[in-house]
């Protein structure tokens, strides 16, 4: 694992030298740059196959081309033996190697080949140009910019603003987008200028030109009509098993964080079977009675597979490291799991530089509850009118005895909207409302309101980007917004922040490919059910844990931030940095911490709102931190 | 020897195992052959000539009843006709043979192909079926060991291949399938598009390595069913949607032509985990082997029979869509060496696997299984 980053233009070595060097937590074992006329590469390279012969940038045996390559090639094995079948001979052991002959090979059409998670540069010095590549499904991080003349690129977007006359901006244009998800969809950012290289593309830089475009999207819809669902969970438990045998490539030890839910506990069922020796499982829990305790459930799972497991209580004071993480993460993701993601990675680093991980499960395999109250809200729309629905059935629904999350499923189940503003109100962090509101006199103006709800529109579309049926579109916009934009990046990050190279065996690309084709009957029944995967995993998972209903690293938000970090909130979101910045309104603000408590996702529009400020402190008043090891 | 022969594929139904069944019909001595086929649509007209064939009218409510129809049907031949041996085409026709077999002693033998015997839906009923018969016949080597593992006694079980009707596919092949206009090279792939096991997502995910070293190429499908809207969203997810070209069904008499104007004929079906989708034995890559053409098959199922490795065609991980292109490449690329195959591959088909010679091979099974020699010798095979 590691982190790169280049420039395709005029580059003073000591530019490059500091952009890569930014990213030092990404691999700390070793730098390596490659400077040539117009033309310079950076890396750090966190070793993990080929420990000693895998120094990067790698050039082929003329020097002709030259890659620098952040992620795992898991199959990278058997792509060696073809390629030398061919006439390539190969100097090192590394998968980074690989990329070199198969360009040779195959040019820009080698990233079909790849099985993993990857981005990477390569130049090619006869025909001038750059190609990047990132995988699939957006596991690794690909950053990009026009300066001027130059194209930069990195694994992180803070090595960019290295470079001389590219200082980070704010991108007011996203602002709305942040403010309404929590995180910024790619290929936009929250920076001025900075782009994301979309999941399942290239783009190649050359002749001052820059040309990006897809070669992968996932497809979604009921391909395999007729498959039962005991023989879509065999072959999704062979697919499986193969995934994660897979990956566990690699020449240090492999453990893997275990949150005691279904998809991390067969992650470590898998592990424990392909591994002769105990699989080291970490987990980490609050200190808090009742639901959010999720490291008794882990220990149940460890204690049955025979791992060797190390358990880590955090208190809610980790939350003074939340500033630090925002300059890691890069873009502000308010994703409070991002805390104790770290946390456990960091734990992990102790025992195992590398870690498999359950992330992407509920994605593939329709795992949020939401997607059945959808399913239903829409059938509910067909079968009454909004009078009886919001007149009759949603003022009887309030004498029900029901929790504050179930009363909010109910009335979003009962009101009449539209399909967009439903799934914001599911998923997102601030109202449209809000979001006007909220918004500070210096960018009032600048920032156009309504940008999420426009860039959501199209998947619910007739004709458009999505499939035939609302919940592979639902799944569909997940893949390609929240499990790249959020998770994966949370992901991404804080294990780098860490040193500790996360893999996700549940988006092994054939996997994603099989279940995507299979019928939503064998899907989605009922709420959260993932069925196929407890089928699968029925007699090799403790039972109680295939019956658990879903909590991944969750965190107690909306108890810490209106009790134990309710000052802590205070102090930076009504700090005179904040007032002075004017991003956000003083007054509405201290109106939302003083009497919001009650309202929908409080502890989550405050969470939100709190990592905005943290990153402009860290991005734009030099917060720089003291992390993180 | 007088033969009853029980079997729900038959033309004027369209499919390897119909025109096999048909095939064999019409190659034993018509005096000695009765055939019980479905009532399949109006033009179902048998020619006078040949066989004589019932034709069982319930089959338009399903196999279920058809198959009750056929049990009295075979029973009261049994009684009146006293056949020598019954033959069952399918797995499906064999329990009107297992009850006639208690009741009045006739032997019985079963055709299997692949897929019915592999797939989890009833395992007993086949399992019983098979073991009750008197000899089962299995396509390829990769069925027979499938049959074996249901519990079949191993001297019970024998080969039996298909063959390829050379009149269609066997006349001389006309050049390479490049178009002489645009140097454009020619993959073909032919089968249904219903199952997802069939690998013509592997070739489309190939395409992009072998436009890479091959620039102007097209894969056509011939061959129609509900796969072909994933199949055409697969080639543009890859950016392949120019080089593909989906010819739809194409009648009989048409598909010779266009195994002669391909370069290479790609069959990849793969043996999936479950549901028991396999390719029993790929019978078009013979046809495209008796026009002269080399093939790119997956090591998988009967595939493996149908394609001698490195002889009459590539055999690959019909999931390795890596190895997939450098096959293809291989024969694109070096002509002599797809010559060189193409050409062993129609002798293999001429030497190997024409109807004559299945037809005389299934008559010595039939009599060993009844345990008598066959009156009257092969001269009365047509």
């Amino acid at each position: 694992m590691c982190g790169i980053c280049g420039v395709v233009g005029a580059v003073d070595p000591g530019v490059l030298e500091r952009m890569t060097d930014t990213m030092v937590h990404r691999g700390p074992d070793d730098r390596g740059l490659f400077c040539d006329e117009g033309i310079g590469l950076g890396v750090r390279r966190l070793s993990i196959i080929d420990v000693g012969g895998g120094h990067q940038p790698m050039c082929n045996e003329d020097a002709t081309l030259t890659v620098v390559f952040n992620g795992e090639i898991y199959n990278y094995r058997e792509l060696r033996r073809r390629l030398e079948g061919r006439g390539h001979g190969f100097a090192t052991g590394s998968d980074t190697e690989v990329l070199l002959h198969l360009y040779e090979e195959y040019g820009d059409a080698s990233v079909h080949l790849l099985e993993g998670m990857f981005a990477y540069a390569l130049w090619d010095s006869r025909r001038r140009r750059l190609l990047l590549a990132r995988d699939r499904l957006g596991i690794k991080p690909v950053y990009y910019a026009t300066v001027g003349s130059a194209f930069l690129f990195a694994s992180e977007a803070k090595a960019l603003f290295e470079y001389p006359g590219f200082p980070a901006a704010l991108n007011t244009g996203a602002l709305d987008l942040y403010l309404a998800l929590q995180y910024v969809p790619g290929p936009d950012t929250l920076f001025r200028g900075v782009h994301k290289l979309p999941p399942g593309h290239v783009l190649v830089a050359a002749g001052g030109r820059v040309d990006v475009r897809r070669y992968w999207e996932l497809l979604l819809g009921d391909f395999q009509p007729g498959t039962t669902l005991d023989e879509a969970a065999e072959e999704f438990g062979a697919t499986f098993r193969q995934a994660v045998q897979r990956h566990l490539v690699s020449d240090v030890p492999v453990g893997a964080l275990l949150s005691g839910g279904v998809d991390s506990s067969a992650v470590v069922a898998m592990m424990a079977r392909s591994s002769a020796r105990p699989v080291e499982t970490f987990t980490v829990g609050f200190e808090l009675p009742g639901r959010h305790n999720e490291i008794a459930e882990a220990g149940r799972v460890a204690r049955h597979f025979g791992t060797a497991h190390h358990e880590l209580l955090i208190q809610p004071d980790a939350a003074g490291l939340l500033g630090d993480l925002m300059w890691h993460m890069d873009e502000p993701v308010a994703d409070a799991a991002a805390l104790p993601t770290y946390l456990v990675c960091r734990f992990a680093r102790q025992v195992v530089p590398v870690a498999l991980t359950g992330e992407g499960g509920d994605e593939l395999l329709g795992g949020y509850p939401r997607y059945a109250w959808f399913a239903l809200a829409q059938r509910l729309k067909r079968l009454l009118p909004a009078t009886v629905r919001e007149r009759v059935l949603l003022p009887l629904s309030r004498l029900a005895p029901l929790g504050p999350r179930y009363r909010r499923a109910v009335a979003n189940l009962l009101t009449e909207r539209d399909d967009v503003a439903r799934h914001l109100q599911w998923v997102g962090a601030l109202d449209p409302e809000l979001r006007r509101q909220v918004v500070g006199p210096a960018l009032t103006d600048a920032v156009p309101a309504g940008v999420a709800e426009t860039r959501i529109a199209p998947y619910f579309a007739a004709g458009g980007r999505g499939a035939p049926d609302v919940l592979h579109r639902l799944m569909a916009l997940d893949i390609h917004t929240w499990l790249v934009d959020d998770l994966l990046t949370k992901m991404d990050k804080m294990s780098m922040a860490a040193s500790v190279e996360a893999r996700v065996p549940f988006l092994d690309h054939r996997l994603v490919e099989f279940v995507a084709s299979l019928p939503l009957r064998v899907k989605v029944k009922n709420v959260g059910s993932k069925l196929i995967l407890k089928r699968a995993m029925h007699g090799i998972v403790p039972r109680a844990t295939l019956r658990r209903r879903k909590h991944a690293f969750q965190v107690p938000l909306d108890q810490w931030v209106s009790g134990a970090l309710r000052s802590f909130v205070r102090d930076i979101l009504l700090d005179r940095r904040a007032s002075e910045r004017g991003w956000l309104d003083p007054k509405r603000l201290e109106t939302l911490l003083a009497r919001g408590a009650g309202r929908a996702r409080y502890g989550q529009v405050v969470w939100t709102l709190v990592c905005l400020e943290l990153w402009a402190r860290a991005f734009f008043d030099g917060d720089r931190p003291r992390v993180a090891r | 020897m007088n033969v009853l022969l029980l079997t729900w594929d038959y033309p004027p139904a369209r499919g390897g195992i119909q025109n096999w069944m048909f095939e064999l019909a019409h190659r034993l001595p018509a005096a000695d052959v009765t055939v019980f086929a479905p009532r399949a649509g109006g033009a179902a007209r048998d020619p006078r000539s040949g066989p004589s064939v019932k034709r069982l009218r319930s089959a338009a409510l399903g196999p279920g009843p058809w198959l009750l129809q056929l049990s009295s049907a075979t029973a009261w031949r049994a009684l009146t006709g006293r056949p020598d041996v019954i033959v069952c085409g399918h797995v499906l026709t064999a329990p009107a043979a297992l009850l006639v077999r208690r009741v009045f002693g006739i032997p019985y033998v079963v055709f299997v192909y692949a897929y019915e015997i592999r797939r989890p839906r009833q395992q007993h009923i086949v399992r019983r079926v098979l073991r009750g018969a008197d000899m089962v016949i299995a396509c390829s080597h990769f069925t027979e060991a499938a049959v074996l593992r249901h519990g079949v006694a191993p001297h019970r079980v024998r080969l039996l291949y298909p063959g390829v009707d050379l009149a269609r596919f066997g006349s001389a092949p006309t050049g390479t399938g490049e178009r002489a206009d645009t140097g454009t090279r020619t993959i073909l792939s032919v089968g249904r598009l219903t199952e997802p096991y069939k690998g013509h997502d592997t070739v489309i995910r190939a395409l992009p390595l072998i436009k890479a070293r091959c620039a102007s190429v097209r894969y056509i499908i011939v061959g129609d069913g509900p796969l072909r809207e994933y199949l055409a969203a697969l080639a543009r997810s890859v950016g392949a949607e120019d080089a593909v070209v989906f010819a739809g069904e194409v009648p009989d008499e048409q598909l010779a032509g266009f195994y002669r104007a391909c370069d290479v004929l790609v069959q990849l079906s793969r043996e999936s985990v479950a549901g028991g989708g396999v390719e029993g034995f790929g019978i078009v890559c013979l046809e495209a082997a008796a026009s002269g053409k080399p093939v790119v098959a997956g090591r998988s199922g009967g595939l493996v029979d149908a394609v001698v490795d490195g002889e009459t065609g590539i055999l690959v991980d019909p999931l390795d869509a890596g190895a997939t292109a450098d096959a293809i490449l291989a024969l694109l690329q070096d002509r002599a060496l797809a010559r060189r195959l193409g050409d062993a591959g129609r002798r293999r088909v001429r030497e190997r696997f024409t109807w004559d010679r299945m037809a005389t091979d299934a008559r010595r099974l039939f009599a060993e299984a009844v345990g008598e020699t066959w009156a009257g010798s092969a001269a009365s095979s047509s």
